[in-house]
């Protein structure tokens, strides 16, 4: 019983992180068409910036995420306008290779500035009692922070009209440009959006968890599931796709064994391309 | 001759190599309503995108009152008043039928007053989407879901409409009741150019007359000097 509940908290802290770690990606395909096959490399590259900035100004670790957000805001806008804007959308294995490339690229340029040992924000770690259960302080700031950063950015394209404007460019460019809205400085603004919360991602991964150079290999698995069981580019679906993932995820290292956790996770995403390719949730929202 | 609000001259649209209109000049007097009809492939869908600037033009020059507009985005000629009902009824099927209709007040930057102003006119004239607000758009009728498009051009509050097939693939009922509108739309001022297959349908509410075959302007006039044997002729020859 003790146990089952913490993994139930366990897996609810998680599934808040995880929602953030698929969003970015979920958010770049479902407006701009674009698969980021780079997105593991970008995750670890905000957790390196986040590493850095944190020993540059020191203070409270959780801070440096918000520049390194800005840093991976410039490389992903760069990366489009000098690389991805030239392939055609309707080429997607390019895109693909190119980005897959763009991943390689990246992950040894970080292991040839950083070397290939692993960097830790060290926040001091502690448990927090609550009756059978002990909660994970540093699991527990990166979900509030989690929390925060995906309120925010549904508030943005829910509540907002620029939000209403992306999901019309989601939704139909073409109509979006006949009722008056600029799709091009759309896109930027959704790039923009989309790789904040990558580079956010990856300073509050590396809060909890020690980063290496490749260290982005799991996330990206698990933020590839996790779009693909909710429906890609079905930012609701992304949210449920997000629990369902860490559930499993850690029932399974739990009551199975840890080693199967990915092969569990791959088990789920080869059986929804399969069998239900638009998601568990289907379609665009 | 009362000023044009919109005028083309030579315009060719191409894609890739094949050309979908050779040359066309058309002028759309202020105020008045415009037919442009022709057979299936004529080339008059590629020419009203080409006119709203959702397709390129790789030829020709055109003007929205006297001032020249060659080139100008979608977005840009939306917002100087022209307006495009595109053909295949294209609502932001995953959005709200509000949320539809206030896209142009946001990119307009409407105040709250005119947009009300405005959303209290377009559900005047389609009640039925009045009782739909929340809905979402791709749950709609089809015949719904064209209301909704020519509504949300309407909250543009633009000065011209291109208007493609409004009728096709609907139930006449239908049809009739978006075709009520356009005479009221032409009592407010708003000039339109209205693309049809169905020539009978679009001089009943049209002035004046183009007729289009395999991307060329073959013949124009007034809609009442037409005779059924010639456009006949157009339509087979």
């Amino acid at each position: 019983m003790e146990l089952l509940l913490q993994v139930i908290t366990n897996s609810i802290l998680l599934g808040f992180v995880y929602v953030l770690v698929a969003l970015g990606l979920s958010l770049i395909f479902g407006i701009l068409h674009i698969v980021n096959f780079s997105h593991g490399a970008l995750l670890i590259l905000g957790g390196y910036m986040t590493y850095v900035f944190w020993k540059l100004i020191g203070g409270w670790p959780y801070a440096a995420i918000i520049p390194a957000m800005l840093v991976l805001t410039v490389v992903g806008v760069v990366l489009y306008y000098v690389y991805l804007r030239f392939i055609p959308p309707q080429e997607g294995l390019r895109q693909i290779l190119g980005l897959v490339g763009f991943n390689m690229v990246l992950e040894n340029v970080i292991l040839m500035v950083f070397g290939p040992g692993t960097v830790s924000i060290s926040s001091q770690l502690a448990f927090y009692r609550l009756g059978f259960i002990n909660i994970n302080s540093k699991y527990l700031t990166a979900a509030i922070l989690s929390v925060i950063l995906v309120a925010v950015t549904f508030l943005i394209l829910y509540r907002t009209s620029l939000g209403a404007k992306i999901r019309a460019v989601a939704d139909n460019p073409t109509a979006a440009g006949i009722v008056g809205i600029n799709v091009t400085k759309i896109y930027f603004i959704a790039l923009c959006i989309g790789f904040l919360l990558t580079g956010a991602a990856g300073g509050v991964i590396s809060t909890y968890y020690a980063v290496t150079p490749t260290g982005g290999i799991p996330f990206v698995i698990l933020a590839f599931t996790i779009v693909v069981l909710g429906g890609l580019g079905n930012l609701l679906g992304t949210v449920i796709g997000a629990f369902i993932i860490s559930f499993v995820q850690n029932f399974t290292s739990v009551y199975l064994a840890p080693e199967l956790e990915f092969v569990m996770l791959f088990i789920i995403f080869l059986a929804i391309v399969v069998a239900r390719p638009q998601g568990l949730i289907g379609g665009k929202a | 001759m009362t000023n044009a609000i919109l005028e083309a001259e030579s315009v060719r649209v191409q894609y890739g190599e094949l050309v979908a209109v050779e040359s066309a000049t058309i002028r759309v007097p202020e105020g008045d309503a415009v037919a442009l009809i022709g057979p299936n492939g004529a080339g008059k869908t590629s020419l009203l995108k080409a006119l709203s600037g959702v397709l390129p033009m790789a030829g020709g020059r055109m003007w929205y009152r006297q001032q020249e507009v060659t080139g100008r985005p979608s977005h840009e000629l939306s917002r100087m008043g022209i307006a495009l009902i595109p053909e295949g009824r294209l609502p932001f099927s995953s959005m709200t039928v509000l949320e539809n209709l206030m896209l142009p007040v946001y990119s307009q930057r409407m105040d709250k007053r005119q947009a009300e102003e405005r959303l209290d006119f377009v559900y005047s004239l389609f009640p039925r989407l009045k009782e739909r607000t929340r809905q979402r758009a791709g749950s709609l009728s089809g015949g719904e879901q064209q209301m909704l498009v020519v509504a949300r051009a309407l909250m543009m509050n633009p000065k011209i409409l291109l208007i493609d097939e409004p009728s096709l693939g609907l139930a006449p009922i239908i049809v009739q009741q978006i075709y009520e509108v356009l005479p009221q739309l032409k009592n407010l001022g708003v000039s339109i150019l209205l693309v049809e297959q169905s020539s009978t349908l679009a001089l009943s509410v049209c002035s004046s007359v183009y007729v289009m075959r395999e991307g060329k302007i073959v013949f124009s006039g007034n809609s009442s000097d037409v005779t059924q044997e010639e456009l006949t002729h157009y339509y087979l020859k």
